[in-house]
C-alpha cells in the first residue's frame, strides 16, 4: 500500500468530525422551523442548456421572420427590366480584312466612328423596351 | 429502518415537531461531517446543518419510507454543499495546512482522533484541487465510507460516473501528496 492510500485508509479511520456543541445546534434549528404547512419556496426550475440554445435561436429565427413578413409587405419598386437578347451572336465582321496591318486598323476605327456609340444603343435599348 | 424510526418519521410527517427533534439528533452529525468536509469552515458547516433540517422539515411530507432516511437526508445536504460551493470561493490550502497533514500522516495511530479544525486542514491541503462533483464524490465514497450505489443515489450519478469521478479525484489527490513528497 503505497503512502496516499495509507493516508486516506487512515482518514476514512479516523474520529468523525463532530459539533461542539450539539444540543445547541439542535434547539438552534428547532427553533428556526418554519411551520410545516408553510409554502416551499418556489424555486424557478433551471433550465436545460439546450433548451436555452434553443430559445436563443427561435426567438433569432421569429425576429429574422418578422423583419422578412415586413419587408415582403413593402411596396416593390418598379424595375426597369432592359430586354436584351443575349443570345444573339455579334456578327463576326466581315470587312476590313484585307490589306496590311494598319490599313485594317484603320478601316476598323473609321467603322467604328460611323458606328452609333454603346451609350446611344443602351439608350435606344431601354427607350425600345419601354415603349 | 426501524419501526420506532418509521414512527418517528410518520409523525414528522403529520407536523409533530417534538418527533423532528429526535432526526435532528440523530442525524446532525452525518451532516455536520460532510458539510465541515464539503465546505472546509466549521461555521459554515453548521448554517449548512440548519439549512438542511429546515429542507428536510418542509419536504418531509414528501419523504417516500420505503426509501432510506438517511440517504435522503445526504441527498439535500449534498446539493446544498455544492450550491453552496458555487457561491463561495475557491478552496485553498494555507500554509499551515500542511503541517496538519504532515503530523496526521506521520503519526502511527491508525484511529486517530482529529480535531475539526485539523480535518479542515487535512482535506483542504489534499482535496483542493477537485471540482465540485470529484469533491462531493470523493467525500461521500472516501471520507464517509458511504458504498457505491448509496452515492449514486444521493449524487444522481450513475455507476460509471461515479467510478470515474473517484478515480480523477483520487489521481489528483495521489498528485497532490506527491508534490508533496508523500510518495
Amino acid at each position: 500500500m503505497n503512502k496516499t492510500d495509507n493516508i486516506l485508509e487512515k482518514l476514512k479511520a479516523a474520529q468523525q468530525p463532530t459539533v461542539d456543541n450539539p444540543d445547541e445546534l439542535t434547539d438552534l434549528i428547532m427553533d428556526s422551523l418554519p411551520e410545516q404547512d408553510a409554502p416551499l419556496k418556489e424555486q424557478p426550475a433551471k433550465p436545460h442548456a439546450v433548451l436555452l440554445t434553443l430559445r436563443i435561436v427561435l426567438s433569432m429565427a421569429a425576429v429574422y421572420l418578422v423583419g422578412l413578413f415586413i419587408y415582403l409587405q413593402a411596396e416593390p419598386t418598379n424595375k426597369v427590366e432592359i430586354v436584351y437578347n443575349n443570345k444573339v451572336e455579334s456578327p463576326q465582321p466581315a470587312y476590313c480584312t484585307e490589306g496590311s496591318a494598319r490599313e485594317i486598323l484603320m478601316c476598323y476605327l473609321e467603322r467604328k466612328r460611323e458606328q452609333p456609340s454603346t451609350y446611344s444603343l443602351i439608350k435606344q435599348k431601354i427607350y425600345e423596351s419601354q415603349h | 429502518m426501524t419501526q420506532i424510526a418509521r414512527d418517528i418519521i410518520l409523525r414528522c410527517q403529520q407536523g409533530d415537531k417534538e418527533a423532528f427533534r429526535w432526526v435532528v439528533e440523530t442525524h446532525q452529525r452525518l451532516i455536520f461531517s460532510l458539510a465541515l468536509k464539503m465546505l472546509c469552515d466549521e461555521e459554515e458547516a453548521k448554517d449548512m446543518v440548519q439549512e438542511t433540517f429546515i429542507r428536510v422539515w418542509q419536504s418531509i411530507s414528501s419523504y417516500d419510507l420505503r426509501t432510506t432516511f438517511s440517504t435522503w437526508v445526504y441527498t439535500i445536504a449534498s446539493r446544498l454543499c455544492i450550491d453552496r460551493l458555487k457561491r463561495a470561493r475557491r478552496i485553498v490550502a494555507l500554509p499551515d495546512d500542511e503541517l496538519a497533514l504532515r503530523r496526521f500522516a506521520s503519526d502511527g495511530d491508525n484511529q486517530l482522533a482529529l480535531e475539526n479544525k485539523e480535518w479542515v486542514s487535512i482535506v483542504r491541503t489534499i482535496a483542493g484541487g477537485l471540482s465540485d462533483k470529484q469533491r462531493l464524490v470523493f467525500t461521500l465514497c472516501q471520507l464517509e465510507g458511504l458504498s457505491s450505489a448509496e452515492v449514486e443515489q444521493i449524487t444522481g450519478l450513475d455507476a460509471r460516473q461515479v467510478k470515474s469521478n473517484l478515480y480523477v479525484a483520487r489521481q489528483t489527490i495521489r498528485k497532490r501528496l506527491t508534490d508533496l513528497g508523500y510518495e
